[in-house]
């Protein structure tokens, strides 16, 4: 017997050897010469077409950086890990990104996949600029020093709807529709919230709040449904796919009050989804579209990404990860160094003049982008979102 | 019924590849790989243990050994309900995120310590798996497959439905504290070697448990859930026993995955998860140990290789796991039985001098269940017993008497009912009406395990053996049911339970040499000739030390040589004060062993008395005799 | 038309649908009892394959043929192509690994859906596709008082009509009666002189091929398509046939148009959200209740 045990230490002792050696070969890294950023985000999954545009977002965004002379007189350089918009992906992309020393990190997309990965950076000391995450609490709930973002918050939204749907279209029986994802139960629970003194108020009410289920087709039994509450204004705020299907199914079940999407929900894919016919007066509650800003960084950015990819990215978040990439890149500028502390305390205090694709870019002290106006976006006769007058 | 037969041909083959390299190598083969698998063992844990010092393995690296960690256990929990049992669970992950929930409701809401919500977690889970199992265990394969589809799918919606404001909805649960052993464990370094930790005291156990009752319990159900339950194992218990624990040891995992995430959401508990599990499970081998281990480590590893490949990443993972089904079916690393021996020395362990051999010790086998019956005395008594199938009646309004210390033959045309009879005898079957009095007490309806432990075993028409066990543990079956230890005497060795286990093994030992298949003990049922088989099955049903004995056409198959030892065997038992039910066409056995014939057709007695009546009877010589002895 | 009449109506629209790719599903079941989680992908590849034929050669088939000979020529494509990628399934997961039995056919069953599913948005792309309205009929009928679309009619026509076709072939021709025999018991089929190879190929062929019309008839009927649409169609497929009664060719029927109904009545008048949770304990309580399936037989195990 102990004969058997020492040859099985000598194969442990060789397996070890054999190891290390690969592992000399493999980490005999070459000095930086350019900033590693790191973009996490959902390259395959559930979210894997926004994950995709998210990467052709920001390599646009650091071409035209590096263009026009890098960072710090160095290039930057964009390494791509994936979360598959799975928690535990997320929490070892972050744990990858750490351990590859980048410089900070765009990401990621989705509320409850980007709180885990904040907590990996925080803990690390790490910047993170989040693109795609708009739930609250990630900056109310805790305080997080490294963490940022270029996307509006739920509230805001919800809030901009609630005024909108009340004081300006008048309704008094409104529907709200989400898809129990994280964003989308977040800005409906929120508009919820926004209405409620108007409801106190007398002056209007909620007649339907309800969840579909994502990545189904058929909704028509829900629209009967809706349709039944007889609502004024029905407003959805999850993912364009479904809410594509579901207005042409609400149209086709004769349901005709005007519908309200999310700043997820409608896109040049929603018109294609549900038609140009059923898809003309939709609205939406939306920052400024990339196609409304006339800066010239805008102007080179949407340049630049039809040249390589012939369609603009069909939604709002990959625009703010290239958002994020500036933000990050005039950080650095700012402070003069790649060290963390310095790059948090730029992003909180030293953004002044900092230009993104959708214009200024300032934080608050929690982290939440400064002045995101929201407005509400309507579907042109040629399928074109401008903003209503 | 399909999974089991699936499982058991799937079993036997691999059963068979492994007798082969046995016979070829005249046992080198298996030595060499039990000899192998102690090395890789020792190369496993020394590379688990050193893994994180090496220069090059960053934090990245370390939490991927977490999660490799997470899904051995997830892998050794679901290993329990199908690998061991053979329960096809595609819902494991529900059972996952009711401990991952427990954990961080508790923790956030009354800031219950981590640790002590370990055992919390663990129980919530198990407890949970009990409630929601118990309704459907008697589900038969695919059936259960979708309820607990459906079962981790309900758990997920209900996390996202946020009920009560609980579980925080699609956002989940943040916050989580992390947990404290002395010192706070935080780093990537510390959760590492705290899952490993714990997945080794879990092996310890779950090795223990395979080696026990319990664990044999398992495998007999998942090789033969009808064969098990006839010889004495209650398979609602072990099945639901299985989920419990598979349940509670994924509780455990989901405590410390929601300590390590600090924040939960459904969407870590997804039905493609579950699928990934029970790719662990079968990657690795079923019910095999390592291989879990190697299973979970494919699993993890195989996406973070193909992290550089980026979209395509899913497409090659899906490659791969279909790559190592075509090549590598059986698993990376199928179960190994254990030997008698082995079996024997881990119970006597503590006196290394003077180790006793299985066998050397004649332990006496306990007698209190034989109770003393007088010869000639009503054993079995059948009143009024009816029994139809959608209006075909099998068995209509039976009244027999079988007479203890004798051999009684039951005889009659195919279709008879006489099979029929036998499974009404031991419960497989409910009469209609009638009652069926053992040892003056009414058995009828009583579920088959119970009536095996009042003392009848019995034997199967067509051979129901366990293949892919040893010979001797296919014997242990029978003393299933003489056992008293449970969970806790299996898993902590306590003295009774050793000296028990002890005590099974010699009896079963015996009756294997009683048989004639003493030197066969270790080989796998499955190498058997066919008539062995047949041995093999009257000692698995003789170690149930039975007051009666059914034996379903025990002669079908043999040759006449074999025939003749069998009648030897029969009538020795005879006169070991045995009493003996059989269904028989070898009109030849029947006539050297039998004291009694009963001439059944159509589900009633035509005729019955000693054989050489039988023959005068021309009732019986029309329905059956006559076109047979021609 | 009351509501509850209208609401049975969504339902058996959905039901068509699973009950479709239930078909196909339970056929494959029936011979191989496998649970082919890949059927689900197939029907996405369908529904791809169609979008590529009708809109991605921008038009030509609509063009040549008109709206309806389009559609149908397409179909005849889309059904060749998926049967022929359903044989080679068979031929590279299914057939090497068929002797190691039933659990390890679910792994590769699984590895080959995740494969499918990934290979799709590899080649056609992570966004959703959306048919061209050039391409998809939208006349519009009023039937009973129920405004509904031709498109509709044809697809619930089509579907019934194949479920018949089916349900012929199985139950009343000769073949259909090996594939029950192949189903019931391979061996002995193979004993009693069937051709269980041809059997195989032929379930393979179908099935899959029923799955990818399927796919293409959904995709013209909601419009837009996902690489990972299938998933939720074949994990529904898979409950409806165990609802209706394994291997049982109407009780996959009844089970796929049941489930539309319960799921339709169930978001229509208790709530969108808990649905699914509903679905699945309807489910279970059916089982416990009836342990094989609302059609499957109670069938006494040989002892």
């Amino acid at each position: 017997m102990a004969k058997h045990r020492n040859s099985g230490w000598w194969i442990a002792l060789a397996a070890c050897c054999v190891v290390s050696v690969c592992a000399l070969l493999v980490g005999a890294s070459t000095p930086a010469t350019t900033i590693k950023i790191a973009l996490q985000a959902p390259i395959t999954g559930d979210y894997a077409y926004e994950g995709q545009m998210a990467k052709q977002s920001v390599e646009v965004a650091a071409e035209l950086i590096n263009k026009a002379g890098g960072v710090l007189g160095k290039k930057i350089e964009i390494v791509v890990i994936d979360d598959a918009s799975n928690p535990k992906d997320s929490a070892l992309a972050a744990q990858k990104a750490v351990s590859q020393k980048v410089v900070a990190v765009i990401g990621s997309y989705g509320s409850s996949v980007t709180e885990p990965a904040a907590d990996i950076y925080e803990r690390n000391k790490l910047v993170s600029v989040g693109y795609g995450c708009t739930a609250v609490r990630l900056t109310m709930d805790k305080e997080r020093k490294y963490f940022f973002r270029t996307c509006g918050r739920d509230d805001a939204q919800g809030l901009f709807f609630g005024k909108y749907a009340v004081e300006t279209m008048g309704a008094k029986r409104i529907a709200i529709m989400h898809d129990n994802s994280t964003f989308a139960k977040g800005v409906a629970d929120e508009a919820k919230k926004a209405l409620e003194p108007y409801i106190a108020a007398g002056k209007t009410q909620i007649v339907y709040f309800d969840a579909i289920t994502p990545k189904e087709k058929d909704f028509s039994a829900v629209v009967t449904k809706l349709r039944e509450t007889k609502p004024d204004v029905w407003y959805f705020t999850g993912y364009y796919p479904e809410a594509g299907l579901l207005i042409r199914q609400a149209r086709d079940a004769g349901l005709s009050c005007p519908f309200v999407g999310g700043n997820a929900a409608i896109n040049n894919d929603f018109v294609k989804i549900a038609g140009l016919d059923v898809a003309k007066g939709a609205m939406m509650t939306q920052e400024p579209l990339v196609t409304d800003v006339t800066t010239d960084i805008a102007k080179q950015f949407k340049s630049l990404y039809m040249e390589k990819y012939k369609e603009l990215p069909s939604s709002p978040w990959p625009v703010y990860a290239a958002d994020a990439l500036y933000a990050i890149a005039g950080a650095i500028t700012k402070a003069g160094k790649t060290d963390s502390a310095a790059i948090a305390d730029a992003l909180r205090t030293k953004m002044a003049g900092v230009q993104g694709v959708t214009g200024p870019i300032l934080f608050t002290e929690r982290g939440d982008r400064k002045d995101v106006p929201y407005k509400m976006y309507v579907v042109d006769s040629q399928g074109a979102l401008k903003v209503k007058q | 019924m399909d999974i089991t037969k699936s499982l058991l041909d799937r079993i036997a083959k691999a059963g068979q590849d492994h007798e082969h390299k046995r016979e070829a190598g005249n046992d080198a083969g298996t030595l060499r790989r039990a000899r192998n698998r102690k090395r890789l063992l020792v190369v496993a844990i020394v590379a688990i243990a050193i893994a994180p010092f090496f220069p090059f393995v960053d934090d990245y690296w370390i939490d991927i050994g977490f999660y490799f960690g997470i899904y051995t256990l997830l892998g050794l929990s679901l290993n329990i309900v199908l690998g061991e049992v053979g329960l096809f669970d595609l819902g494991h992950m529900g059972f996952y995120a009711i401990g991952a929930y427990t954990t961080a409701i508790l923790n956030t809401a009354l800031h219950i310590p981590i640790m002590v919500l370990l055992p919390i977690s663990a129980v919530a889970a198990g407890l949970f798996a009990w409630i929601v199992t118990a309704p459907v265990i008697h589900l038969k394969g695919d059936y259960l497959c979708i309820v607990t589809i459906g079962i981790g799918e309900i758990v997920r919606l209900t996390m996202i439905n946020n009920p009560f404001g609980l579980t925080g909805g699609p956002n989940g649960i943040n916050g989580i504290d992390s947990p404290m052993i002395f010192v706070p464990i935080i780093s990537s370094r510390q959760f590492y070697y705290f899952v490993w930790a714990l997945i080794a005291i879990v092996i310890f156990g779950l090795v223990r448990l395979q080696r026990s009752r319990i664990g044999r319990a398992w495998n007999y159900i998942r090789e033969d859930e009808t064969a098990a339950e006839a010889l004495g194992v209650d398979v609602r218990h072990y099945k639901l026993a299985a989920f419990v624990l598979g349940a509670a040891i994924a509780g455990l995992a989901g405590n410390i995955y929601a300590s390590k995430q600090m924040s939960i959401s459904p969407e870590s508990f997804t039905f493609m998860e579950s699928s990934l599990l029970f790719c662990i499970v079968l990657l690795g081998g079923l019910g095999s140990i390592p291989g879990t281990v190697l299973g979970a480590l494919a699993i993890t590893i195989f996406p973070e290789i193909f992290r550089a490949l980026a979209q395509y990443r899913l497409m090659f993972f899906g490659l791969a796991l279909l790559i190592m089904m075509v090549f590598k079916p059986a698993g990376l690393m199928p179960r190994l039985r254990e030997s008698g021996e082995e079996l024997r020395s881990t119970l006597s362990k503590r006196r290394r001098g003077k180790k006793a051999t299985l066998g050397d010790e004649r332990h006496e086998v306990p007698q209190e269940h034989q109770a003393p019956s007088l010869l000639g005395d009503a054993l079995l008594e059948l009143k009024n017993v009816r029994l139809s199938f959608g209006g075909v009646t099998a068995v209509a309004g039976f009244d027999a008497t079988v007479e203890a210390g004798k051999i009684t033959a039951l005889i009659g045309p195919n279709g008879a009912g006489k099979t029929t009879l036998f499974n009404l005898i031991t419960g497989i079957y409910k009469p209609e009406t009638g009652t069926i009095l053992f040892k003056g007490k009414n058995i009828a309806g009583l579920p088959p395990h119970v009536i095996a432990a009042q003392g009848i075993a019995r034997t199967f028409q067509n051979i129901r053996i366990f293949p892919s066990l040893t010979c001797l543990e296919n014997v242990l079956c029978g003393q299933h049911c003489r056992g008293r230890a449970e969970f806790t005497g299996s898993l902590f060795h306590v003295p009774s339970q050793c000296e028990e286990e002890k005590t099974m093994l010699d009896f079963s030992l015996r009756c294997l040499e009683r048989v004639g298949l003493g030197d066969s003990m270790d080989n796998l049922a499955a190498s058997l000739p066919y008539g062995k088989r047949r041995s093999l099955e009257i000692a698995r049903a003789l170690a149930l030390c039975p007051d009666l004995l059914v034996l379903d056409e025990p002669s079908s198959g043999l040759n006449d040589v074999e025939t003749e030892e069998l009648a030897g065997l029969l009538l020795s038992l005879l006169h070991e004060g045995l009493s003996i039910l059989l269904i028989e066409h070898d009109m030849h056995l029947v006539d050297m062993v039998s004291d009694h014939v009963i001439v059944m057709q159509s589900g009633r007695i035509i005729a019955e008395g000693t054989m050489r009546d039988m023959r005068k009877n021309p009732l019986v010589i029309e329905a059956y005799l006559g076109t047979e002895e021609d | 038309m009351t509501i509850l009449q209208e609401q049975i109506i969504n339902g058996l629209t959905i039901g068509s649908f699973y009950a479709l790719v239930a078909l196909g599903y339970s056929m494959v079941y029936g011979v191989m009892k496998l649970i082919n989680f890949a059927h689900g992908d197939l029907f996405s590849l369908g529904a791809f394959l169609g979008y590529t034929v009708l809109t991605g050669t921008s038009g030509v088939v609509t063009r040549m043929f008109g709206l309806w000979g389009g559609i149908a020529c397409t179909a005849l494509v889309v059904g060749l192509s998926v049967a022929i990628a359903g044989i080679l399934m068979e031929r590279i997961a299914y057939r090497p690994v068929y002797p190691s039995g039933r659990l390890s056919l679910v792994v590769s069953a699984l590895g080959m859906s995740i494969f499918i599913q990934n290979a799709i948005m590899a080649i056609w792309g992570a966004r959703p596709q959306a048919f061209a309205a050039a391409v998809v009929p939208s006349t519009r009928l009023t039937v009973l008082g129920i405004p509904v679309t031709v498109l509709q009619i044809i697809i619930l026509a089509v579907s019934f009509l194949l479920m018949a076709a089916i349900w012929f072939i199985v139950e009343k021709t000769a073949f259909g009666a090996s594939i029950r025999a192949a189903a019931l018991d391979r061996e002995t089929a193979t004993l009693v002189g069937i051709d269980v190879r041809k059997v195989i190929f032929f379930v393979f062929a179908l099935g899959p091929g029923l799955g990818g019309i399927a796919g293409l008839m959904n995709g013209l009927y909601y419009r837009s398509i996902t690489f990972n649409m299938g998933w939720n169609y074949g994990l529904k497929a898979f409950t409806a046939t165990i609802l209706g009664g394994i291997g049982n060719i109407p009780g996959a029927m009844l089970g796929g148009l049941l489930l539309g109904i319960f799921e339709s009545l169930l978001a229509g008048y208790v709530s969108g959200a808990w649905k699914d949770v509903f679905v699945f304990l309807i489910l279970i309580l059916t089982l416990i209740f009836r342990p094989t399936g609302i059609l499957g037989e109670k069938t006494a195990e040989k002892v």
